[in-house]
């Protein structure tokens, strides 16, 4: 598309489009501004932290503003501690936390532990999507740490994928880990992420929320 | 150390059997990852995926060492493996859809192998249930690989309903 309007240096001659990684002319500041809120302007650091929530002996750990509009792919990093024994969970919300889906949800993830236990950890039908680890303890260091992406939350028309890999300590002390897959199978937009312990206990600790542009 | 993700190109498709996407990699990182989402029909099955030569060429020679765990919600996991195949089985999918993500290390190193790893969550039929997959694959040539490819292992009415993929560089 080109216009003859006075803009990015030009005047009176077809002005080039610009898109991502080919920006041309002379930009004012104004001008960058328009192309950055159109995503047409390059600008590199496409992992975009989204909010960092601390938590201190809270119920839950909850993303309500996670900008599903802007993004396709959401990066959740997180290492927390339960108030007790207990395995942290993630549940999904549909109306920017006012309340969370417990149904429609499926995972499974392969868990392991320097004991030597090795099992598979799924349900086709459950009210949470996945766990942040599996039994966690409450010793000194006995966290629950790792990763989550999740696909599609912003889509209507797709379900809503999560891929995963987490570490930490289990109740008797032993190291552990899991990797996998889960899926909130409706497909409906996705605007919040609740982090919690299934059987109610508290979480201390950091999540942090990021979107990858362009993804 | 790696600071953050720089953008470098997409591409998409609906209603193909393939998605190519050509000269993604250059010098100017050692590690990329690539996002990727689709579905594929009522009666698509295993995805497949391929590296394409310093020509854009697709490599189909047997080349390829995989390892994979395809984690099933409503049944046992199954390990997939092979050496020396003829490319790499990157999940499964009819028409439930599907999100994931690639790392590759060092594709564009002429004289380096190039390695990969794998995650993403899909399924069966629409109404079905979650496939997982988490895996690894080596091209064990040490050349220059310039893109990637994703395809549908069935042919004929096998396809994909849509696909999208978006490469980054980690910087």
């Amino acid at each position: 598309m080109s216009d003859k309007s006075n803009k990015y240096g030009y005047v009176g001659v077809d002005i080039p489009a610009q898109s991502f990684g080919s920006n041309k002319g002379v930009f004012n500041p104004a001008e960058i501004n328009d192309l950055v809120a159109n995503n047409q302007w390059t600008t590199f650091g496409q992992l975009e932290l989204i909010e960092t929530k601390t938590a201190s002996a809270s119920s839950a750990v909850n993303f309500v503003d996670i900008k599903e509009n802007i993004y396709n792919v959401h990066f959740l990093t997180y290492s927390l501690i339960p108030s007790a024994d207990d395995t942290g969970v993630i549940r999904f919300s549909n109306n920017n936390g006012t309340s969370w889906i417990a149904s429609s949800y499926q995972y499974t993830q392969q868990f392991g532990n320097s004991a030597g236990a090795f099992s598979n950890l799924d349900a086709t039908s459950i009210n949470f999507l996945a766990r942040l680890g599996n039994s966690t303890g409450t010793g000194t260091n006995e966290l629950t740490a790792g990763y989550y992406y999740f696909y599609n939350l912003g889509d209507s028309t797709k379900k809503n994928f999560a891929t995963m890999h987490t570490t930490g300590t289990d109740t008797s002390s032993n190291y552990q880990m899991t990797f996998g897959s889960a899926v909130y199978s409706v497909a409906e937009i996705v605007n919040g992420i609740s982090l919690f312990c299934y059987s109610g206990n508290t979480l201390t600790g950091t999540a942090s929320l990021y979107g990858i542009r362009y993804s | 150390m790696a600071t953050n993700l720089e953008f470098i190109k997409s591409a998409s498709g609906t209603n193909v059997s393939s998605l190519t996407v050509t000269d993604c990699f250059s010098d100017k990182y050692d590690v990329y990852d690539i996002t990727f989402d689709f579905a594929g029909n009522s009666v698509t099955g295993y995805i497949e995926f391929r590296l394409l030569d310093s020509t854009g060429t697709e490599i189909s020679s047997a080349e390829y060492d995989v390892a994979g765990l395809m984690m099933r919600s409503y049944n046992t996991y199954i390990e997939n493996r092979s050496v020396n195949t003829t490319g790499y089985t990157i999940g499964y999918n009819q028409d439930f859809g599907l999100g994931g993500k690639l790392t590759i290390f060092n594709p564009y190193d002429s004289s380096s192998y190039t390695f990969l790893l794998n995650q993403n969550a899909g399924g069966t039929t629409s109404a079905g249930q979650l496939i997982g997959w988490k895996g690894i694959m080596t091209h064990k040539v040490a050349e220059t690989i310039s893109g990637i490819k994703f395809f549908v292992s069935g042919g004929g009415s096998y396809d994909f309903n849509y696909i999208e993929a978006s490469v980054f560089g980690v910087k």
